[in-house]
């Protein structure tokens, strides 16, 4: 053994050298978040809740297809789909929608799979409950989720290339009968 | 009498009674990597025997498979090791591409090398800092998951989840690289090699880290092979088998890296060649992506590819192809076929059995962590009971594949 291995193992060199790194970091930019009171600003792709969306004149976009039903991985929701006839033009909408979140994934099938890009996934994270029934979310509920945070699920649908962000995007919509209210 | 009997029993006996010891190990043990039961016979404080009890994470994944779409099953094997969702994801959509014969586009080839080797790094980082934690060096633990907090980030900006991911699809990936992802992962690479060098600072010259790594959990390289260990464990032990080289898929053909090997077999040296994956990882990604080609990061194959959005909204044939493909899936042809993966564990394997329709008749998971498993008696032999943490952290177990 040389002196100066012999130095190096009586004084710890090894844990002088991590303590002094260690050292170092205390004048590091911290990165950890104080959560209730600050929040990290969450990207568009963001997979969030569910909520349904309106079209810009305030008609639900729904059509309750069932192909979100059948897309879904986790067999977490459940469409009850219904017509009628007002003007002579025939609407169909779902009557019943529920989307059970105990079960939901957040995969993003289901927003995919839509073909009228009816959901969409916003940046809404904060609704634990006491309560389990209430995750159990209902058409109203899914529809406030979509009024609430409309920004945040157009977002989303275009990050996610399910829409495109400009007007072009809406065209297409125009090419269907459209159901106006009188 | 029989009680005097027992007494004359007893007198005959040595003074110090020594006889094996059977301790229950787990399934609620900190450092047991979830929940893994093993039942040790103990002979002092030396290990005479190990038996992992398995099962206690069992959701009957591979049954959950003949019920639902190959598509829809995607989300389902992120769920299998929760530490690395990417990995599974790519090792599952290879499987189904390669039961299809389906052509990925060559810029979906590269996007999915990166990623993948972002997890990789991910997941070594993960290991990292977990055996440290176990072994008793705390900081590394917070080093490490800064690291790995920056790269989940990423993953939050690119498919919109940080763990359960579901980005790759079934001929490509769901999303393309943005920009600002683009921009990250270089900062990321530029940055990354020198963080190595701090855990090292930290680990390698430790004489207590030293004396609890090397020589622990040794494995001979023929044991190793007949084993059927894979990844770091088996290279580990000096055998050259990397299925990245052996047969490569993604664009690691077109990209210079070496395989790292260990001589030894021991903790130390798997320790080792996580961390030089590492390096080569940060190298694969900063050469895929100078290299990234353009073009499509979806294939387009309507009979089973699902079509792009805007074209469903305009197209009478897109949109019927999107109402068949997410209700019953596509027509896979019959046949079996088995496609394994190098995931950071080791080689992930995917047999599907198919007999036609949207629907695979069998699916069985190769889990790298359950094989890995196999040996653990082997290796826990002879070693004291304070080495047992040491000798499950080795392997990387994750429950959620192991039990799947």
């Amino acid at each position: 053994m040389t002196i100066r291995t012999f130095f190096k193992n009586v004084f710890f060199q090894e844990i002088l050298k991590a303590l002094k790194l260690t050292f170092k970091h205390s004048f590091v930019k911290e990165v950890t978040l104080q959560y209730p009171h600050q929040k990290l600003q969450l990207p568009d792709a963001h997979r969030g809740a569910l909520g349904l969306l309106y079209y810009d004149d305030g008609v639900e976009r729904c059509v309750g297809c069932d192909l979100c039903q059948a897309a879904c991985p986790s067999h977490c929701i459940r469409v009850v789909s219904g017509e009628d006839q007002e003007n002579g033009v025939l609407r169909r909408f779902a009557t019943e929608f529920y989307i059970d979140m105990t079960k939901c994934v957040f995969c993003g099938f289901c927003v995919e799979a839509c073909p009228v890009n009816a959901l969409g996934m916003t940046k809404l994270y904060e609704y634990s409950t006491a309560n389990k029934r209430s995750l159990i979310f209902d058409k109203p509920r899914l529809y406030e989720v979509g009024k609430n945070y409309y920004n945040d699920a157009k977002a989303y649908l275009v990050a996610h290339n399910q829409e495109k962000a400009d007007e072009s995007a809406e065209a297409w919509r125009y090419r269907f009968p459209s159901f106006t209210k009188q | 009498m029989a009680e005097s009997q027992l007494l004359e029993e007893k007198k005959s006996l040595p003074l110090l009674r020594t006889e094996e010891l059977l301790v229950n190990m787990g399934p609620q043990h900190p450092s047991t990597h979830g929940v893994l039961k093993v039942v040790l016979t103990l002979e002092g404080e030396r290990i005479i025997k190990s038996e992992p009890v398995l099962g206690f994470l069992h959701r009957g994944v591979e049954k959950l498979a003949e019920t639902i779409t190959y598509h829809q099953f995607i989300p389902h094997t992120d769920r299998l090791d929760y530490v690395c969702a990417m990995y599974n994801n790519f090792a599952y959509v290879r499987a189904v591409e390669k039961l299809l014969a389906l052509k990925v586009p060559d810029r979906a080839e590269y996007l999915r090398t990166i990623i993948a080797e972002v997890q990789r790094i991910i997941g070594h980082l993960f290991w990292l800092g977990s055996q440290a934690l176990d072994i008793g060096a705390m900081t590394v633990f917070f080093y490490t998951f800064r690291e790995r907090e920056l790269l989940l980030d990423i993953f939050d900006d690119l498919c919109g989840a940080r763990l359960t991911t579901s980005w790759y699809r079934i001929g490509g990936v769901e999303r393309d690289f943005t920009p600002k992802i683009i921009d990250d992962i270089y900062k990321f690479v530029a940055d990354f090699p020198s963080k190595i060098d701090e855990y090292d600072t930290l680990l390698v010259n430790n004489r207590i880290w030293l004396a609890r790594t090397k020589g622990i959990a040794y494995i001979s390289a023929e044991d190793a092979v007949s084993f059927g260990l894979s990844g770091p464990t088996l290279r580990g032990s000096g055998v050259d088998y990397d299925l990245r080289k052996v047969a490569p898929y993604g664009a690691y053909d077109k990209v210079e890296w070496k395989v790292p090997l260990g001589k030894n077999g021991d903790t130390y040296d798997r320790y080792y060649i996580r961390m030089e994956e590492m390096r080569e990882s940060t190298k694969i990604i900063k050469q895929c992506l100078d290299q990234l080609p353009e073009g499509p990061y979806l294939a387009y194959e309507p009979k089973v590819v699902i079509p792009a959005k805007d074209r469903v909204f305009t197209d009478m044939e897109s949109m019927i192809y999107q109402f068949r493909l997410f209700t019953n899936g596509f027509n896979a042809p019959p046949g079996d076929i088995y496609c394994g993966t190098e995931a950071h564990k080791g080689e992930l394997g995917f047999y599907i059995v198919s007999r036609g329709g949207g629907k695979p008749y069998r699916l069985k998971i190769r889990a790298p962590s359950f094989i890995h498993l196999g040996a653990f008696d082997h290796m826990a032999k002879g070693y004291m009971i304070a080495d047992i943490v040491t000798i499950f952290g080795t392997y990387d177990i994750v429950m959620g594949e192991c039990d799947r």
